[in-house]
């Protein structure tokens, strides 16, 4: 995302704000480094190993603005030098 | 036809009566809805054709005998972050401004098996990103108690769609507050489930371990009819599961009243409604004890740490290639919650906030595990204030945050959650609402249901509907 000078130094303050408002976080003894999963209680959810079909090509493509061949398009990251 | 205090039960019932069918029922909505919508701002998609033959199949079913549900040709409106087949659905934000998505969520796909009618889709905070609906990129929902005041967020369109008398039931998400809150603003009930008792498939996701959708009703009653219509394990949903209904319910409950949550921070008006609601369930049997959640106090910090860095990550898809617009799209609250997120989870900094928020989440589910060891369920008020002014807050993101800070202890420990009007309160000679919070232990859904609807018969602050 492009901020401007002026974008920065507003987000800055605020964000500034919020993490100082976080700091109290700091003061709080807890078990430090314990590794925690999820608080709901799942174990390993599974499913059969099995096909299952999704979509249809053209909806998976219907809300995309650069279509190439029914794949979708993207920016080139590679220059072609060969030209 | 008097549409502001309808419920499920008495449209079954004006509907066996003959006093009207599901066409005429949808056809007054729309004309309500194309009135009051302008400057209401509740439906950013209305879907009056699809509705209307929806509901001419629903009056053959009942002609026939044959309905499918009790849910069977009662209108419903479904915020706007919940995807549905071929209807626009645009999380509020310009960055989804053209998205139709090819599918529906699991919870849409359900009401429409069980025969609900969908009006349209409502307003929010973009990406649920907010606590008052300020943050739509198309405009903010007006409150009808005084259209001067937020109806709080983020499923502010869909408690309107419910106060003002736009739909009978509607859908919104909660995951710091965002449907009890809206729900306490507007004078409904709102419920959020034990996280994982609803599939949260097909909405547009904000914080993966925290969201859940939820009924937004203009009672308990309603809101219990849609919850079974909703939850169930859902195979595209791995963090779903079967909420299985109590065979008994125990009649008198101990409630708990977090000592925590009744402080100066709360308005001393909202806190006199709440104390004369709670005294009003120890009249009718139940027992009251004061409890203490000693960590609730971290739980803001806990919420403002998580959240953004879930956010951040979902956001991540909205790349704009396989749809959608440009990222620059993405609105100033957005943006915030990125940034936030993105540094407290970097390294170098993660083990400082990430990892120290989720070992003081511990602690904050911790503290309710031991409460319930001693009461059944907790009360106490679900925002410090009544809504606020359109602008009051927005200027200011932490003040905006800090009014979450009764919602937000639920959502970090999975508990189901309800707000039920329970009284009014006065501000610049307007009554405002003020809604009950009645929390229960993961998997506790029904008997915090249980309390809510019998609440709601000894008392009829729910039936109160704003003047528009």
């Amino acid at each position: 995302m492009k901020l401007s000078q002026k974008e920065k130094q507003k987000y800055g303050a605020q964000i500034a704000g919020i993490l100082a408002y976080v700091e109290s976080l700091q003061s709080v003894k807890t078990d430090r480094g314990r590794i925690i999963g999820q608080i709901a209680g799942l174990k390993n959810v599974w499913r059969d190993d099995t096909l299952q079909w999704s979509l249809p090509d053209k909806d998976i493509l219907a809300n995309a603005k650069n279509i190439h061949s029914g794949n979708f398009q993207v920016k080139a990251m590679l220059e072609n030098k060969d030209n | 036809m008097e549409l502001q205090n309808l419920t499920i039960s008495q449209i079954q019932k004006d509907r066996k009566d003959g006093k009207y069918t599901s066409v005429d029922l949808v056809r007054a909505y729309f004309i309500r809805i194309k009135k009051y919508n302008p400057r209401l701002n509740v439906y950013l998609a209305m879907c009056e054709e699809q509705a209307i033959r929806q509901a001419r199949e629903s009056d053959q079913r009942f002609i026939l005998g044959k309905l499918k549900s009790q849910l069977d040709g009662i209108p419903v409106a479904i915020k706007d972050a919940i995807c549905t087949q071929e209807i626009k659905t645009t999380a509020s934000s310009n960055v989804l401004k053209n998205f139709i998505p090819p599918y529906n969520a699991t919870v849409v796909e359900k009401l429409t098996q069980a025969g609900a009618i969908i009006l349209g889709k409502t307003n929010l905070d973009a990406f649920a990103h907010g606590s008052s609906t300020e943050n739509s990129d198309f405009g903010v929902t007006r409150n009808p108690w005084d259209m001067g005041r937020v109806p709080g967020g983020s499923s502010g369109g869909s408690a309107v769609a419910v106060s003002a008398g736009l739909a009978t039931i509607a859908l919104g998400s909660d995951t710091g507050g965002s449907i009890r809150q809206p729900a306490s603003f507007c004078g409904i009930t709102g419920f959020k489930p034990t996280y994982g008792a609803v599939s949260r498939y097909g909405l547009i996701a904000m914080a993966s371990s925290f969201d859940q959708i939820g009924p937004m009703t203009a009672t308990a009653s309603d809101a219990r009819i849609v919850l079974d219509a909703i939850a169930g394990k859902d195979p595209k949903d791995a963090t779903s599961f079967d909420l299985e209904e109590p065979k008994n319910i125990k009649k008198n409950f101990t409630l708990g009243v977090p000592k925590e949550f009744m402080t100066d921070d709360v308005d001393t008006d909202v806190q006199d409604t709440i104390f004369q609601a709670i005294k009003i369930l120890e009249k009718n049997g139940a027992k009251v004890k004061e409890v203490s959640l000693p960590h609730a106090k971290y739980a803001l910090a806990v919420y403002y740490i998580i959240q953004p860095t879930e956010v951040a990550s979902n956001l991540a898809r909205f790349c704009g290639v396989h749809f959608g617009e440009a990222r620059e799209q993405f609105g100033q609250e957005a943006r915030r919650r990125i940034m936030l997120g993105s540094f407290v989870s970097s390294a170098g900094y993660a083990d400082k906030y990430y990892q120290k928020a989720e070992e003081v989440r511990v602690l904050v589910k911790a503290d309710f595990d031991q409460a319930f060891e001693k009461v059944d369920l907790i009360v106490g008020p679900v925002a410090p204030s009544p809504a606020f002014q359109i602008g009051e807050k927005a200027s200011d993101p932490l003040k905006m945050y800090l009014s979450d800070i009764l919602t937000v202890p639920v959502n970090p420990a999975g508990l189901p959650a309800i707000s039920i009007p329970c009284g009014t309160v006065s501000r610049e000679k307007k009554n405002l609402p003020v809604g009950l919070q009645i929390i229960g232990p993961q998997k506790g859904d029904y008997e915090v249901l249980f309390v809510a609807e019998h609440f709601q018969e000894i008392t009829d602050f729910h039936q109160q509907k704003p003047i528009i």
